[in-house]
């Protein structure tokens, strides 16, 4: 067992026992701050309500458990979805050695990757890459999944393109709102920040956002949607207001999910693997738990476009639009 | 009321390492349930895939959802080897386990028993075992609805294709079945009923089976939808018309049922509402330790669609009961 720091952080050790500690704290049952082996823990840590019937969540657990089941490690999912319970995830990060942690939605002002660090946890970012947490990650190409989707709004004629984004403070929320700004820019639009609204990754914010753009710019041509899931969403609220999609607004998602080839009409949208994300995740988080001085590894995934009705339908402009 | 528990952690970072002190009985953490803050999920079949199952996607919506109200943590687990296994083992036996939902189990399963011995209050789904409390749909009554209506609709050579009968809920659906058609004086015929482990390649060989020692079978029950889908695939495949000549019923009412061609008339489970009854029947023993076991079961409903009644009159109808 790796041997923490001097200081504090040797306090911080459920297996330190220094002199003169009473014993107390030795769980009940014998069983002690157990070493669990073979467990691979997956800690969603912004678990939104809902979180199986998003197809991002349900989609990436599947990789992962897949690729956790043939290595014949424990698939352990953790969801706080409040701040009591992050107290709770706490205790049972620091009371309980599993092999490994999976980190999946993590904040930019999470706690847990200090936490992770300190004690030496193996650990995996699993769709988002953090660049300064010294954690290994692995992610999608999500800035370039904005410009291919920006582009090809451009290629279309689209001028207009508002962005209905994810959390800001999430990694994948920001990389594709800042592919948004930046393919606008090279293609010499001016950026107009009443284009661009939160859709929190949820669908009820999702519409809210679709319904301010279409107050403020009426003759908006074109949304992109940082979700598969809030772009549906929005195309009902398009499809409400009597937008004709995509003659009148063109949409593009991001995801490609089930739900995009589903949707009526078809979304176009950026492809990402997210069960290759996960079965990758599992991969990398192997490697560090056979060798915990391994360094810190950053992977990130291609993304490519998949043009559907929602941008191509029958009625594709055939000029740019005045 | 000690706060040893909860303490350290709220004391900062040098701190969240304390394991938690306390009383040590194990009768000790059912005077305290606010201290576990954690519910375990224990998933004991998972060989079709969790996460891609939508009878457990529902299921386990249902169980967060009523946690999330709670302000409790989830903690799932999914074990299938015996080395998984004892990783879950030493995760529940954690004190800040306040309560597990066991899910999917098979009868020889090892974790009632083990619940028990550590004195963890527990709660099966869909998996009666006479000392735990259990919540399901009652599919006995929904299998027999599903097969008084094929019977309502003429059919009299009616085949059924079951779950794997290690599984408590595939055996209440083929005993449903098998009522139905004693109820209605049609004679049983064990060469008639197929046994398919819930698996969809499993019940495409299963049809093609009954087919073949069947070739007049007019109607078939399957004890899912993803199998029912399977089937339907065998049928076509063999030029039998859906009704027509062959009428089908699934189970469950999942994302298959619709997925068909003809859709599919099921019985729908209430998977939400089973995984928040759950949590309600957990709470309550978390909090009445030495209340005696319950079942609990809720009611399913009979739906009517096109591969029962053609593509006019498709209705959904409540069981009368």
């Amino acid at each position: 067992m790796s041997k923490s720091p001097p200081g504090s952080a040797a306090r911080d050790d459920p297996g330190a026992t220094a002199p003169g500690v009473p014993t107390r704290g030795v769980p009940a049952r014998g069983q002690g701050p157990t070493p669990v082996r073979n467990c691979v823990g997956v800690v969603v840590t912004d678990a939104p309500e809902g979180l199986l019937r998003d197809p991002y969540y349900s989609t990436i657990f599947k990789g992962i458990s897949s690729a956790l089941a043939e290595r014949s490690l424990l698939f352990l999912l953790l969801a706080p979805l409040s701040e009591s319970e992050q107290d709770a995830t706490r205790r049972l990060l620091v009371g309980t050695q599993v092999d490994g942690l999976i980190l999946i939605g993590l904040h930019t002002d999470s706690w847990l990757p200090r936490l992770i660090q300190r004690r030496k946890i193996p650990a995996v970012m699993c769709g988002h890459l953090p660049p300064d947490f010294g954690i290994s990650g692995i992610d999608c190409d999500n800035f370039r999944g904005s410009v291919l989707a920006i582009d090809h709004l451009l290629s279309i004629g689209r001028r207009r393109i508002a962005h209905i984004s994810g959390h800001h403070t999430t990694p994948s929320g920001l990389d594709r709102l800042m592919g948004y700004r930046q393919a606008l820019a090279a293609a010499g639009i001016p950026l107009d920040p009443t284009m661009e609204e939160s859709g929190d990754f949820l669908v009820g914010p999702a519409r809210m956002a679709m319904s301010r753009l279409l107050e403020s710019h009426p003759d908006l041509d074109a949304v992109y949607v940082a979700s598969d899931q809030m772009a549906v969403a929005a195309m009902e609220v398009l499809a409400k207001a009597g937008r004709r999609i995509p003659e009148d607004v063109a949409v593009v998602g991001f995801d490609d999910s089930p739900s995009a080839a589903a949707a009526s009409p078809s979304l176009s949208t950026i492809n990402q693997s997210i069960e290759l994300t996960g079965r990758e995740a599992v991969k990398m988080l192997v490697r560090h738990i056979a060798d915990p001085e391994a360094a810190p590894q950053r992977v990130v995934l291609d993304v490519e476009l998949v043009i559907r009705e929602s941008t191509s339908g029958s009625a594709r402009p055939a000029a740019p639009t005045p | 009321m000690p706060q040893s528990d909860n303490g350290p952690v709220a004391n900062g970072s040098a701190g969240d390492a304390s394991p938690p002190a306390g009383p040590r009985s194990v009768h000790a953490r059912h005077a305290r349930p606010q201290a576990a803050a954690t519910i375990g999920v224990i998933v004991a079949d998972a060989t079709t895939g969790l996460f891609a199952d939508p009878y457990y996607l529902a299921l386990l919506e249902g169980i967060m959802a009523a946690l999330a109200e709670r302000s409790l943590m989830l903690m799932l687990m999914a074990p299938m080897s015996p080395a998984e296994l004892k990783a879950t083992k030493a995760l529940v036996a954690r004190k800040d386990i306040g309560g597990v939902i066991l899910v999917g189990l098979h009868t020889d399963s090892p974790l009632p028993a083990l619940m028990q011995s550590l004195e963890i209050p527990a709660v099966t789904v869909g998996h009666t075992v006479r000392e735990l409390s259990n919540v399901e749909c009652d599919c006995r009554d929904g299998a027999m609805a599903a097969v008084e209506h094929l019977i309502s609709l003429g059919r009299r050579r009616i085949a059924v294709i079951s779950g794997d009968l290690d599984i408590p809920v595939a055996v209440d659906r083929l005993l449903g079945y098998r009522e139905a058609l004693a109820a209605a004086g049609i004679a049983m015929d064990p060469t008639m009923e197929e046994v398919a482990d819930f698996l969809a390649d499993r019940a495409h060989l299963s049809m093609e089976r009954l087919l073949l020692s069947h070739p007049d079978l007019d109607a078939v029950f399957v004890a899912s939808d993803q199998m029912a889908a399977a089937a339907v695939g065998v049928l076509t495949h063999a030029r039998k018309r859906i009704p027509e000549d062959v009428a089908v019923i699934g189970f469950d009412d999942s994302r298959f049922a619709l997925e068909t061609s003809p859709a599919l008339s099921t019985v729908r489970q209430p998977f939400e509402e089973l995984g928040r009854e759950a949590v309600h029947v957990l709470m309550r023993h978390i909090a009445e330790p030495h209340e005696a076991p319950r079942q609990v079961r809720l009611k399913t409903k009979l739906v009517v669609r096109a591969s029962t009644v053609g593509r006019e009159g498709t209705t959904a109808a409540g069981r009368p009961s």
